[in-house]
Protein backbone atom coordinates (compact mmCIF):
# COMPACT_ATOMS: atom_id res chain seq x y z
CA UNK A 1 0.00 0.00 0.00
CA UNK A 2 1.75 2.89 -0.87
CA UNK A 3 2.49 5.46 1.95
CA UNK A 4 2.69 9.29 1.48
CA UNK A 5 4.41 10.73 4.58
CA UNK A 6 4.71 14.53 5.85
CA UNK A 7 7.04 15.38 9.26
CA UNK A 8 5.58 17.96 11.35
CA UNK A 9 7.84 21.25 11.16
CA UNK A 10 9.59 23.16 13.97
CA UNK A 11 5.85 25.12 14.80
CA UNK A 12 4.18 21.49 15.35
CA UNK A 13 2.24 22.33 12.08
CA UNK A 14 2.00 19.54 9.75
CA UNK A 15 1.91 21.15 5.89
CA UNK A 16 0.73 18.28 3.46
CA UNK A 17 1.06 18.56 -0.62
CA UNK A 18 -2.21 18.10 -2.32
CA UNK A 19 -3.23 19.09 -6.00
CA UNK A 20 -6.02 21.41 -6.01
CA UNK A 21 -7.69 21.88 -9.85
CA UNK A 22 -4.23 20.72 -11.20
CA UNK A 23 -2.26 22.85 -9.19
CA UNK A 24 0.19 21.72 -6.38
CA UNK A 25 -0.30 23.36 -3.57
CA UNK A 26 0.82 23.06 0.41
CA UNK A 27 -1.64 23.15 2.62
CA UNK A 28 -1.58 23.04 6.29
CA UNK A 29 -3.61 20.50 8.53
CA UNK A 30 -6.68 21.52 10.53
CA UNK A 31 -8.83 19.35 11.75
CA UNK A 32 -10.88 22.46 13.25
CA UNK A 33 -12.24 23.13 9.70
CA UNK A 34 -15.59 21.16 9.60
CA UNK A 35 -18.03 21.27 7.01
CA UNK A 36 -21.05 19.08 8.73
CA UNK A 37 -22.27 18.52 5.14
CA UNK A 38 -18.76 17.04 4.72
CA UNK A 39 -18.11 18.40 0.79
CA UNK A 40 -16.04 21.35 2.26
CA UNK A 41 -12.53 20.15 2.84
CA UNK A 42 -10.13 22.85 1.97
CA UNK A 43 -9.87 27.03 3.01
CA UNK A 44 -7.68 28.98 0.59
CA UNK A 45 -6.67 32.66 0.27
CA UNK A 46 -9.36 34.73 -1.01
CA UNK A 47 -6.78 36.34 -3.15
CA UNK A 48 -5.90 32.99 -5.16
CA UNK A 49 -9.93 31.65 -4.30
CA UNK A 50 -10.64 35.05 -6.83
CA UNK A 51 -7.97 34.07 -9.40
CA UNK A 52 -9.37 30.20 -9.51
CA UNK A 53 -12.65 31.69 -9.93
CA UNK A 54 -11.77 34.15 -12.57
CA UNK A 55 -10.02 31.76 -14.50
CA UNK A 56 -13.30 29.48 -14.80
CA UNK A 57 -11.38 26.94 -12.79
CA UNK A 58 -14.61 25.94 -10.23
CA UNK A 59 -17.49 23.68 -11.52
CA UNK A 60 -19.95 25.32 -8.99
CA UNK A 61 -20.83 27.48 -6.03
CA UNK A 62 -23.00 27.19 -2.60
CA UNK A 63 -22.72 29.66 0.30
CA UNK A 64 -22.29 28.72 4.01
CA UNK A 65 -21.71 29.76 7.80
CA UNK A 66 -19.05 29.56 9.46
CA UNK A 67 -18.90 29.80 13.70
CA UNK A 68 -14.88 31.24 13.75
CA UNK A 69 -12.65 31.63 16.75
CA UNK A 70 -13.91 34.75 17.98
CA UNK A 71 -17.72 33.58 17.93
CA UNK A 72 -18.87 35.35 15.07
CA UNK A 73 -20.71 33.57 12.60
CA UNK A 74 -19.97 35.00 8.95
CA UNK A 75 -20.66 33.77 5.95
CA UNK A 76 -18.47 32.60 2.69
CA UNK A 77 -18.82 30.98 -0.76
CA UNK A 78 -17.30 28.05 -2.01
CA UNK A 79 -16.81 26.42 -5.22
CA UNK A 80 -16.00 23.18 -6.14
CA UNK A 81 -12.94 21.67 -8.01
CA UNK A 82 -10.83 18.28 -8.10
CA UNK A 83 -8.23 17.54 -5.54
CA UNK A 84 -5.69 15.01 -4.81
CA UNK A 85 -2.69 14.14 -2.44
CA UNK A 86 0.68 13.97 -3.94
CA UNK A 87 3.27 12.09 -2.40
CA UNK A 88 6.22 14.43 -1.55
CA UNK A 89 8.52 11.51 -1.66
CA UNK A 90 7.36 10.78 -5.30
CA UNK A 91 5.84 13.81 -6.32
CA UNK A 92 3.40 11.38 -8.18
CA UNK A 93 -0.67 11.63 -7.15
CA UNK A 94 -1.38 9.11 -4.85
CA UNK A 95 -5.07 8.27 -3.42
CA UNK A 96 -8.24 9.05 -5.26
CA UNK A 97 -9.57 12.32 -6.73
CA UNK A 98 -12.14 13.32 -5.66
CA UNK A 99 -14.32 16.69 -5.98
CA UNK A 100 -14.49 18.61 -3.07
CA UNK A 101 -15.66 22.21 -2.60
CA UNK A 102 -12.94 25.08 -1.14
CA UNK A 103 -14.21 27.84 0.99
CA UNK A 104 -13.10 31.48 -0.12
CA UNK A 105 -10.62 32.31 3.23
CA UNK A 106 -9.81 35.22 4.31
CA UNK A 107 -6.41 37.27 3.05
CA UNK A 108 -3.03 36.48 4.61
CA UNK A 109 -4.93 32.87 6.93
CA UNK A 110 -2.84 30.05 6.19
CA UNK A 111 -4.08 27.50 3.11
CA UNK A 112 -6.08 24.46 5.15
CA UNK A 113 -7.05 21.17 4.55
CA UNK A 114 -10.09 20.08 7.03
CA UNK A 115 -11.75 16.93 7.56
CA UNK A 116 -14.20 16.45 5.03
CA UNK A 117 -11.02 16.04 2.49
CA UNK A 118 -9.69 12.95 4.72
CA UNK A 119 -13.41 11.30 4.61
CA UNK A 120 -13.53 11.55 0.70
CA UNK A 121 -10.31 9.55 0.55
CA UNK A 122 -12.26 5.69 0.23
CA UNK A 123 -9.84 2.80 1.01
CA UNK A 124 -7.12 5.29 2.83
CA UNK A 125 -6.36 5.10 6.18
CA UNK A 126 -4.22 8.13 8.09
CA UNK A 127 -1.55 7.01 10.65
CA UNK A 128 -0.49 10.13 12.87
CA UNK A 129 2.87 8.86 14.13
CA UNK A 130 3.13 10.55 17.72
CA UNK A 131 6.62 9.53 18.39
CA UNK A 132 8.07 11.00 15.49
CA UNK A 133 5.42 13.13 14.50
CA UNK A 134 4.70 12.59 10.91
CA UNK A 135 1.27 12.28 9.59
CA UNK A 136 1.22 9.16 6.92
CA UNK A 137 -1.15 8.42 5.05
CA UNK A 138 -2.06 4.70 2.95
CA UNK A 139 -3.57 4.33 -0.02
CA UNK A 140 -4.88 1.38 -1.95
CA UNK B 1 -25.41 37.10 13.38
CA UNK B 2 -25.80 35.29 16.83
CA UNK B 3 -26.22 31.76 17.52
CA UNK B 4 -30.46 32.08 18.51
CA UNK B 5 -30.78 34.08 14.74
CA UNK B 6 -29.09 31.61 13.10
CA UNK B 7 -30.96 28.57 14.36
CA UNK B 8 -33.83 30.30 13.69
CA UNK B 9 -33.45 31.80 10.38
CA UNK B 10 -31.77 28.04 9.35
CA UNK B 11 -34.67 26.39 10.41
CA UNK B 12 -37.32 28.59 8.70
CA UNK B 13 -35.16 28.15 5.44
CA UNK B 14 -34.11 24.76 5.76
CA UNK B 15 -38.44 24.19 6.11
CA UNK B 16 -39.32 26.12 3.07
CA UNK B 17 -36.29 24.42 1.11
CA UNK B 18 -38.12 21.19 1.69
CA UNK B 19 -41.67 22.21 0.74
CA UNK B 20 -40.10 24.14 -2.54
CA UNK B 21 -37.42 21.31 -3.45
CA UNK B 22 -39.01 19.39 -6.18
CA UNK B 23 -40.43 22.95 -7.90
CA UNK B 24 -36.84 24.02 -7.76
CA UNK B 25 -35.36 21.61 -9.73
CA UNK B 26 -37.74 21.96 -12.31
CA UNK B 27 -38.58 25.78 -12.33
CA UNK B 28 -34.55 26.55 -12.07
CA UNK B 29 -33.07 24.23 -13.28
CA UNK B 30 -29.35 24.49 -14.12
CA UNK B 31 -29.57 27.58 -12.33
CA UNK B 32 -28.25 29.38 -9.28
CA UNK B 33 -31.89 29.71 -6.15
CA UNK B 34 -31.30 32.61 -3.66
CA UNK B 35 -33.37 31.43 -0.67
CA UNK B 36 -33.90 34.28 2.16
CA UNK B 37 -36.96 34.44 4.75
CA UNK B 38 -38.57 31.11 3.91
CA UNK B 39 -38.93 32.14 0.32
CA UNK B 40 -36.65 32.04 -3.14
CA UNK B 41 -35.90 35.26 -3.90
CA UNK B 42 -34.90 34.87 -7.49
CA UNK B 43 -32.55 32.61 -9.42
CA UNK B 44 -29.61 33.14 -12.38
CA UNK B 45 -27.26 31.20 -14.05
CA UNK B 46 -24.40 33.27 -12.53
CA UNK B 47 -23.29 32.59 -8.79
CA UNK B 48 -22.57 36.10 -7.94
CA UNK B 49 -25.80 37.37 -9.94
CA UNK B 50 -27.73 35.24 -7.83
CA UNK B 51 -25.69 36.81 -4.27
CA UNK B 52 -26.70 40.20 -5.58
CA UNK B 53 -30.10 39.77 -5.53
CA UNK B 54 -30.11 38.81 -2.02
CA UNK B 55 -28.05 42.10 -1.26
CA UNK B 56 -30.64 44.10 -3.76
CA UNK B 57 -33.04 43.26 -0.88
CA UNK B 58 -34.21 46.32 1.67
CA UNK B 59 -33.44 45.39 4.23
CA UNK B 60 -30.80 42.80 2.92
CA UNK B 61 -31.63 39.34 4.92
CA UNK B 62 -28.70 38.27 7.73
CA UNK B 63 -28.85 34.57 6.89
CA UNK B 64 -29.75 33.53 2.95
CA UNK B 65 -28.68 30.17 0.95
CA UNK B 66 -27.70 30.50 -2.59
CA UNK B 67 -26.63 27.18 -4.46
CA UNK B 68 -27.66 25.59 -8.02
CA UNK B 69 -30.86 24.07 -7.85
CA UNK B 70 -29.14 20.63 -8.70
CA UNK B 71 -27.28 20.70 -5.39
CA UNK B 72 -28.87 20.72 -1.87
CA UNK B 73 -28.17 24.14 0.13
CA UNK B 74 -26.06 24.11 3.03
CA UNK B 75 -27.94 25.27 5.80
CA UNK B 76 -25.70 24.00 8.97
CA UNK B 77 -23.50 25.79 10.81
CA UNK B 78 -19.23 24.87 9.71
CA UNK B 79 -16.68 25.03 12.27
CA UNK B 80 -13.62 27.42 11.46
CA UNK B 81 -11.99 27.45 14.83
CA UNK B 82 -8.26 29.11 12.70
CA UNK B 83 -10.33 32.22 11.68
CA UNK B 84 -11.32 35.18 13.73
Amino acid sequence: MPRASWASNSRNEYWIDVRLGGKPRLVLVDTGLINRQGVVGFSIDATEYDRIKQAGGFRGFKTHRRLVANGQIVSTQSGSLDAQLISPQTRQPVGPLVHVYVYRGAPGVPDRVGVAFFHMLKGCKVVWDLDQRCWHIDCP
Amino acid sequence: MDLATFNRESELNRRAYEKLREVIRRDYAGKYVALANGKVIGANASFDTACALVDSLKPVPEYFVVFRADDEPDFELDYDLWQG
